[in-house]
């Protein structure tokens, strides 16, 4: 393989990841600004890495890493290795909070049992998706995805739940649900 | 690249040329790809587009609930205490760890350590197998008991207390055997990584495949988190 042809594939690739930043509206990822082509340098997984640790762009997406985090926190892609007590600390965080969600449900706070046990669920469901699922070092577009589909999720459940809860502030007849109402015993 | 040489030339000189070619890269790396590295993130990105489908496959059944708890919330109360939380919370536990246990493997292939990933798999595995064997009991105890969808619910107490108890175990059957047949699909893939995995197809360099069954295993502990606590604890 001459140079000439190893370049010439890497300019769609570099258009389409700016298609992709101007769509999601995001600077690009560290690891993806240090490894564009264009300097002749060698590529491959373990030169983005490389240059990914020592070249990231100031002021980039990245989360603001905690003290003792290294420079590999900023390194967005699959390669990332979550060190083994962060898959500790998330394991012990979801058991304890499955055990505050079923001790909480115990206690009768009314309607809003179901607000607490969701916002206990949507915590846990959010920790597995940032750590287990490592969207936290993953490209951004990949969170920008899957919040778009929890989005329209949303959309579904209020504007079904606007009807079929409002229903009888038009009209009292439209109030009449499709099966048969609770007997009294 | 090879495409000239392919177009003029015999089979023999096309595999010469191919095998040629195949040296300079990873047997992994597709050819419609710069690098590995890019080939991981086109995969990760189709991968979280599937699993967007998949939340709002179950997100209709999760409309579907919403409507009908707030609409029959007596019924909603009354047959939730039919199903047995104790049971609910140790199948929260068993996926919760799986969710580790898969993760765990991944990160042990990142690290080139095969053995500890095969055995991490079969962990995963052994724990889903667990997830199904107490959802047999569940389901026997429920369909003895003729807490059963539509015209099959033969539950006395139940039926004389409400005309539509039936709806409950519609939505519970439905929505818990849609997800049991999620851990069943994940078994399978899980099963055919662990066997992949033990012939040193994965590596430091390309483990893609465990990734993406690690993010589809992870996506159907999600939904359980949500289907525990409505269907198991909510009054």
């Amino acid at each position: 393989m001459t140079d000439e042809s190893r370049e010439q594939p890497a300019a769609p690739a570099e258009q389409g990841e700016a298609a992709a930043v101007a769509a999601g509206g995001m600077a690009a990822p560290a690891a993806e600004a240090a490894c564009s082509p264009g300097e002749g340098a060698p590529r491959g997984p373990d030169s983005a890495i490389g240059s990914a640790a020592t070249g990231g762009t100031p002021g980039g997406p990245a989360p603001a890493p905690a003290g003792t985090e290294d420079a590999a926190e900023e390194e967005h892609s699959i390669y990332h290795v979550v060190p083994g007590r962060v898959y500790v600390a998330v394991l012990a965080a979801l058991l304890v909070l499955t055990a505050v969600t079923v001790g909480v449900a115990q206690i009768d706070f009314g309607a809003f049992n179901i607000v607490v046990a969701l916002l206990i669920a949507g915590t846990k469901a959010s920790i597995v998706a940032l750590y287990f699922m490592h969207l936290r070092w993953s490209n951004r577009f990949n969170a920008i995805v899957f919040v778009s589909g929890l989005l329209f999720l949303a959309i579904f459940l209020a504007f079904t739940m606007i009807d079929t809860e409002t229903r009888s502030w038009v009209a009292p007849e439209f109030d009449q649900r499709p099966l048969v109402r609770q007997g009294a015993g | 690249m090879s495409a000239p040489v392919a177009q003029t030339t015999g089979t023999a000189a096309v595999a010469e040329a191919a095998a040629e070619h195949h040296q300079g890269h990873h047997p992994a790396l597709q050819h419609h790809f710069e690098n590995l590295e890019q080939q991981a993130d086109a995969a990760t990105l189709a991968m979280w587009l599937f699993l967007v489908t998949e939340i709002l496959l179950f997100g209709g059944l999760f409309v579907g609930f919403a409507i009908y708890q707030t609409w029959y919330p007596e019924l909603w109360h009354a047959a939730h205490k039919k199903l047995d939380p104790v049971l609910g919370t140790v199948n929260t536990v068993v996926l919760l760890v799986s969710s580790f246990t898969v993760a765990y493997a991944i990160r042990m292939a990142q690290l080139g350590k095969q053995r500890a990933t095969s055995w991490l798999l079969g962990a995963t595995i052994a724990l889903a197998g667990v997830f199904l064997v107490v959802k047999y009991f569940e389901y026997s105890h429920k369909i003895h008991e003729g807490l059963l969808p539509g015209a099959a619910f033969s539950h006395a107490e139940l039926a004389a207390q409400f005309s539509n108890a039936h709806v409950f175990f519609s939505f519970y059957f439905l929505m818990t055997g849609l997800h049991g047949l999620h851990v069943l699909a994940g078994m399978i893939v899980l099963g055919g990584l662990l066997w992949k995995n033990a012939r040193g197809a994965y590596s430091p360099e390309y483990f893609t495949p465990l990734e993406m069954g690690g993010l589809y295993w992870h996506l159907v502990d999600i939904i359980w988190i949500f289907l525990f606590p409505l269907f198991y604890l909510i009054k």
